[in-house]
């Protein structure tokens, strides 16, 4: 028997499962480990970091929009650590959180598991999180972060730099727990290929973020010890700091924190189309080709390779990289696995019945088509005639525009994700009335910044625009504050479909979706341990969607 | 979906859990992969300097002194490594035939291995003699020997809990797990050191 061989026996007795702990509502919140419990706590810290970070996104986007006065920050160095901390933020603090979050409540009840991996740890993985990411933003108000060297305390840095490393170290274990309830957690019979596409893709990015978010940590340790010891060899050059860790913000980096976009879309869809969705296992294969597109960690631009090296001492930024054929090939090739998990969505639309508008259809849809548009931005920027366009390298300043693009397409697939799974995230319908707006205003924020700023970058401005730019680029740029805005709309807009939910009353049917898989078939809101009876051994994909047509 | 009303027992071989080794597969992973983002600075700026060397650019200049990384400690720090990859394997397979005695003396071995290890380690930064801040090779070999440290010494305080929960008697035959998921943890630190000796003993 291999370590992913599937077991003969569903796991309610085997996982450690304990009862929410006694005591008051603050306690039982603190104390609990039922990944449930654990998921929402995710979530609403991920909500609430992100209606913060998208006020500070809107205060960065009028500074930018009016370089000339520098009327909101102290000067360059305080503009560039906002810039800086709405990056680490949105990325580590909402958007790879959000999706933790859902998967932690949701992967177990997918598979059928009794539990998440290591409950125990899941819990201890938020709570680190959540200790990290605001001892992090609260660096940043003390002149640390990634800044200007002149205008930034080492002490307060340093402490950026270990906030962030833990922060990355919570999210690699949490990533652990939840790969591993894929692997080694699956009901009997539910074979890899049997595993829900949401899942699969939770599999695939928390794969893809245990390979790469440790490559980031290794150059934060080198980071910390150079500017703790003596800054000699630049690593702990505060001018240079973000420098060396941007690739982890940019292509083909970028795409590693939006795979789950795809395992909810390819969710979704056949569940609300009524319909088997039809290729199955190749969506699974582009979801993971995806998967492995967006490894970014070898797509670093500090570090020289001895054909970038000239004789410009100091001359780090190794634009080799960027312009290789294997970047190259990274970027276009990143469009088909989408282009194709979307084609086969639309296909699953077409063959079954038309699906009412609601949140999470819209949430699913958009925020797919949000990706593959980022995906398609991706190959725009490596084409030549994007160079040949305006006379700056269009590779080293749209990073800001794909990055808006994928957390907008994130942002629009976890409100549908949500709205869809609030029955069994939090025991009620969440209010599709919000969800929708929610929906519209991350699809419109993901848009807006997303092509705005591609449109800005063609129009000469750098991603890190402090200089005054052109009348085109500045109308971009007030575009991109209404973006920002609607970014606080959206995180709004989430409370609107969580609440309704959480305070509902009404009591649900265990599948109010005729949902395909084995969630469905645990009560609304799932108890401790999920299943209330031993589930049967799993023979398909849809193990509820055969017993449907069984029944009819 | 209805309940089983019949659900075949399992062969008792199958009902393991095997939780904790695959956790442990993706976290021994998730650390060599800081070891490889760690090798790839390393190689990386020192291809730099040998190129800048070669074309007399400024900021070139011999890696390591001349003597400053001596050969037989990091060799030995090898040697070691690799010895106890046969005494935590010892382990599992005394756990696997109940063989208690050689259990517990296999992960006395194994934890006295790599506390030697950790101990040869930190002569090897002491016998280098230079400041972190020195230079650009002194910065790299203090935080990959640093980061080898902390990453042994996790792996034997994985042993460690495993060695004190078979001596509490909860594994056997049937349920090794826990010591085979600490076998793989420690195996990952033995492969990271055999970059790290050809990397800083051997090529330096």
């Amino acid at each position: 028997m291999t370590a992913i061989d599937t077991h003969t026996e569903t796991h309610v007795d085997e996982v450690a499962v304990h009862a929410p702990p006694q005591g008051d509502g603050l306690y039982r919140l603190v104390a609990s480990n039922d990944h449930k419990m654990v998921g929402r706590l995710w979530i609403g810290a991920s909500i609430a970091f992100l209606i913060l970070l998208a006020v500070l996104g809107v205060v960065n986007n009028l500074e930018r929009a009016d370089t000339d006065a520098f009327s909101i920050f102290s000067g360059v160095s305080g503009y560039f650590q906002g810039w800086v901390l709405f990056r680490t933020g949105i990325i580590f603090m909402v958007v790879v959180p959000m999706f933790i979050g859902i998967a932690t409540a949701i992967t177990p009840l997918q598979v059928g598991s009794a539990s998440i991996a290591f409950p125990r740890l899941a819990a201890a993985s938020f709570w680190a999180w959540l200790f990290g990411s605001i001892v992090h933003a609260v660096s940043f108000a003390v002149d640390g972060g990634f800044g200007f060297a002149a205008n930034t305390r080492s002490d307060s840095t340093l402490l950026s730099i270990t906030s962030f490393g833990a922060m990355l170290i919570a999210l690699l274990t949490a990533s652990v727990c939840i790969a591993t309830t894929v692997v080694a957690l699956r009901s009997t019979g539910m074979t890899l290929l049997r595993v829900p596409t949401f899942s699969w893709s939770m599999l695939v990015a928390t794969s893809v973020w245990l390979f790469s978010f440790p490559v980031l940590l290794a150059g934060l340790i080198f980071s910390y010890v150079d500017l703790k010891y003596g800054e000699v060899v630049d690593f702990g050059n505060a001018d240079l700091m973000w420098d060396r860790i941007s690739w982890a913000w940019a292509q083909p980096q970028i795409y590693a924190y939006a795979i789950p976009v795809l395992g909810i879309f390819g969710e979704i869809i056949p569940v609300l189309a009524k319909q088997r969705q039809p290729l199955r296992e190749a969506t699974l294969s582009f979801i993971g080709l995806f998967g492995l597109l967006s490894f970014g960690a070898w797509a670093q631009s500090f570090y020289p390779t001895i054909e970038a090296t000239n004789a410009d001492a100091g001359q780090f930024r190794n634009v080799v990289i960027y312009k290789g054929f294997l970047y190259g090939a990274f970027a276009v090739a990143a469009v088909l696995p989408v282009l194709a998990v979307f084609g086969g969505g639309l296909d699953t639309i077409r063959r079954g019945s038309a699906p009412k508008p609601s949140a999470a259809l819209l949430g699913a849809v958009l925020g797919a088509l949000l990706l593959l548009t980022a995906a398609i931005v991706g190959f725009i920027r490596v084409m030549p005639f994007a160079d040949v366009l305006h006379e700056n390298n269009i590779l080293l300043s749209s990073t800001t525009a794909q990055m808006g693009l994928v957390v907008g397409a994130s942002l629009t697939a976890a409100v549908g994700a949500i709205s869809y799974w609030s029955p069994k995230l939090f025991g009620g319908y969440g209010g599709n009335g919000a969800g929708m707006g929610g929906v519209m205003a991350f699809a419109g924020a993901g848009a807006i910044l997303g092509l705005a700023n591609l449109v800005a970058a063609f129009d000469g401005q750098p991603d890190i625009a402090v200089d005054t730019v052109g009348d085109l680029a500045n109308t971009m740029n007030m575009l991109s504050i209404m973006g920002s805005a609607m970014l606080i709309l959206g995180g709004l807009s989430i409370l609107g479909v969580i609440v309704p939910a959480a305070t509902s009353d009404e009591t649900l049917p265990d599948d109010p979706w005729e949902g395909h898989t084995l969630e469905w078939a645990a009560p609304s809101p799932p108890p401790v341990g999920n299943f209330v009876e031993p589930l049967e051994p799993v023979l398909s994909a849809e193990p509820l969607l055969d017993e449907l047509e069984e029944v009819n | 979906m209805a309940a089983a009303t019949a659900v075949a027992p399992p062969a008792a071989e199958l009902s393991r859990n095997r939780t904790l080794i695959v956790g442990t597969a993706f976290a021994a992973v998730a650390s060599i992969m800081v070891f490889v983002g760690l090798f790839a600075v390393y190689i990386s700026l020192r291809q730099n300097n040998e190129f800048r060397i070669e074309n007399g650019l400024d900021g070139g200049k011999l890696w390591f002194p001349e003597g400053a990384v001596q050969i037989a400690p990091g060799t030995m720090m090898m040697f070691t490594t690799w010895i106890s990859v046969f005494t935590i394997s010892w382990a599992v397979q005394a756990i696997r035939n109940d063989d208690r005695r050689n259990a517990y003396a296999a992960f006395f071995v194994t934890l006295l291995m790599g506390a030697a290890v950790i101990n040869q380690m930190v002569f090897g930064v002491l016998d280098f003699g230079r400041a972190v801040d020195e230079s650009t090779p002194a910065l790299l070999l203090h935080v990959i020997y640093g980061s080898y440290i902390v990453f042994m010494a996790i792996a034997m305080v994985f042993v460690l809990l495993m060695f004190i929960r078979a001596v509490a008697g909860q594994f056997n035959s049937t349920n090794a797990d826990g010591v085979q998921a600490a076998a793989i943890y420690w195996y990952a630190a033995v492969i990271v050191y055999l970059p790290v000796w050809y990397l800083i003993t051997i090529t330096k």
